[in-house]
């Protein structure tokens, strides 16, 4: 059973990051870690947390100019579709563990998590089929 | 297979903007700072969850709930709210049922007598108890991603939104929380939008008076979305009756009902009693708690804030026929003795215990037997009887806290 500190330790730094990808805001990313955890510290002997799963790694390949306006759209996306989009395709969670966090129907996952990919795919560079052999 | 381009620049864009996050710095530190401050971080509750997946239902409850303003608690309207006294000689049924701590040469106990009005029912915490329409759901947290219904009762938790939400302009509140709470919080009399300015009326300037012996006051405000807010604030009793929504009459139809509940109308005690001499974690050599003929169950569910002497009832309910069923069931299956003793390298020995769970078995010749559950911290976690002890399952902790729509937290397994 992991320690408060030896979990802080290991998982503090993602935290921040998870909660700076939902919020966007780097202050209220901080704010909230630090009140999540120490609400954590008071429960931490009811507290077990799970080992995780490894972490994501990114392939360069989509252009710079296309993150951006994907970053811009994630910051107008309703906080709870940008939850799950955050949850399943950064953390790598599973539809049934996202719903869990967010203590929703997994359905709920499914479709806030295809509204915002639809709204995504708006700005994935097309193809021009036309030029090909 | 070909990855959905979609998902693909996603995961590039977040992995793309991670190293903007702040640097954690000595984040543990600052987490138990802020938890020794007692700052909202007691306050905003716990939907249990025995995972990494706690710290982040935190962050995401906090990240999209909406912010809240002040509240000023102003002149008192007594005929809006009714309660009677009885003398503290309850008649409770059976012989072991837990009894109020009230001081009866200084208190009145009192006791609502008032049935809820056809088609309604009653909800009752913090020795407050009033009367909703029954479809209307009683949470102890606020917790989903899922549309908010037309309306709901929290109490016993307060709130932890799931996947926030902003409450539309047709949408009701009945609020049963902590003064103190609130006002941590800066909750109490919050526009609905959570946004300061949002250009509500403004109220009437604080001035507590009696209310049937007891210091209450209350306000009326209009929302800047079209709604009424009213508050009742219990200084004496550190509580506070909260409701919002479009229709003005039905709020104060909610409202007329509001009664103070030292013993409330399922029969728990407003404030736990001491514990009975049997309930102690070395019970040595004991059979394990039995339910015998027993048909019906009141669920108490205590918790303790900052600085109270004793815990407080934060959620209650009479469970009939098959509602009953899975708590006895659970408790039935449950294996004698006590839970073994979590890891002391994971034990915080200065953690007290914050939340209790007294059941009160009813069987069918109208005797009562009274069963606390400890399931909270990391030692001393049992089950009890005047005659048992058994183990707390999570099977048992599901069926009471589910019947009261409350989360719970326990590191006991199975």
């Amino acid at each position: 059973v992991e320690s408060f500190d030896g979990f802080v330790a290991a998982r503090g730094a993602a935290l921040l990051r998870f909660a700076y990808l939902v919020s966007g805001d780097r202050h209220a990313a901080e704010d909230l870690v630090q009140s999540a955890l120490a609400k954590a510290f008071r429960r931490w002997s009811t507290v077990s947390p799970e080992p995780r799963g490894g972490s994501v790694t990114a392939s360069p390949g989509m252009d710079i100019e296309a993150r951006g306006a994907a970053w811009q759209l994630l910051a107008t996306l309703p906080r709870r579709q940008r939850a799950v989009l955050v949850l399943r395709f950064y953390e790598d969670l599973d539809d049934d563990a996202v719903a869990r966090v967010l203590s929703c129907s997994p359905s709920t996952v499914r479709s806030n998590a295809a509204r915002g990919l639809a709204a995504l795919r708006r700005l994935v560079p097309t193809v021009d089929t036309e030029a090909l052999p | 297979m070909t990855e959905d381009p979609a998902v693909r620049l996603l995961r590039e864009t977040l992995t793309a903007h991670e190293s903007e996050a702040p640097e954690p710095g000595n984040l543990a530190n600052a987490a138990r700072s802020r938890a020794a401050a007692a700052g909202r971080t007691w306050w905003s509750g716990v939907v249990a969850a025995a995972a990494v997946v706690f710290v982040v239902i935190g962050i995401g409850a906090a990240l999209v709930r909406g912010g809240n303003g002040g509240v000023k608690i102003g002149p008192a309207s007594p005929s809006s709210v009714a309660a009677v006294t009885h003398s503290p000689a309850v008649s409770t049924p059976g012989s072991a049922a837990p009894q109020p701590t009230v001081d009866s040469t200084s208190s009145p106990l009192w006791v609502p007598n008032r049935p809820p009005p056809d088609g309604w029912k009653l909800v009752s915490s913090l020795g407050v108890e009033l009367a909703v329409p029954k479809d209307w759901p009683v949470v102890g947290a606020i917790a989903g991603c899922d549309p908010l219904p037309a309306a709901f009762v929290e109490r016993g938790g307060g709130a932890v939104a799931g996947c926030g939400y902003t409450e539309p302009a047709t949408f009701t509140l009945v609020q049963i929380e902590r003064l103190s709470t609130m006002r941590v919080l800066g909750s109490a009399g919050a526009p609905a939008t959570g946004d300061a300015s949002a250009g509500r009326a403004p109220g009437p300037s604080p001035s507590p008076q009696p209310l049937n012996r007891l210091p209450a006051s209350f306000t009326e405000r209009a929302l800047a979305d079209g709604r009424t807010e009213v508050a009742l604030s219990f200084e004496d009793r550190d509580a506070v009756v909260l409701l919002r929504g479009p229709d003005k009459d039905l709020l104060f139809k909610v409202f007329g009902t509001v009664q103070l509940a030292d013993l409330d109308s399922v029969g728990c005690p407003a404030v736990l009693a001491p514990p009975p001499v049997w309930d102690r974690a070395d019970r040595g050599s004991v059979p394990k708690v039995g339910i015998g003929n027993a048909d019906r169950v009141t669920v108490c569910a205590y918790s303790s804030g900052p600085g109270e002497a004793s815990p407080r009832l934060a959620a209650s309910a009479g469970l009939t026929g098959s509602a009953a069923v899975p708590v006895l069931k659970a408790l039935d299956s449950a294996s004698a003795g006590r839970n073994p003793d979590a890891d002391p390298a994971d034990c915080l020995p200065s953690t007290p215990e914050l939340s209790r769970l007294v059941l009160l078995l009813h069987h069918p010749g109208g005797a009562v037997d009274q069963v606390q559950a400890h399931h909270d911290g990391c030692r001393n976690r049992y089950v009890a009887d005047a005659d048992g002890q058994s183990r707390v399952t999570i099977p048992l902790l599901q069926a009471a806290y589910g019947a009261l729509g409350m989360g719970f937290a326990t590191n006991v397994a199975g």
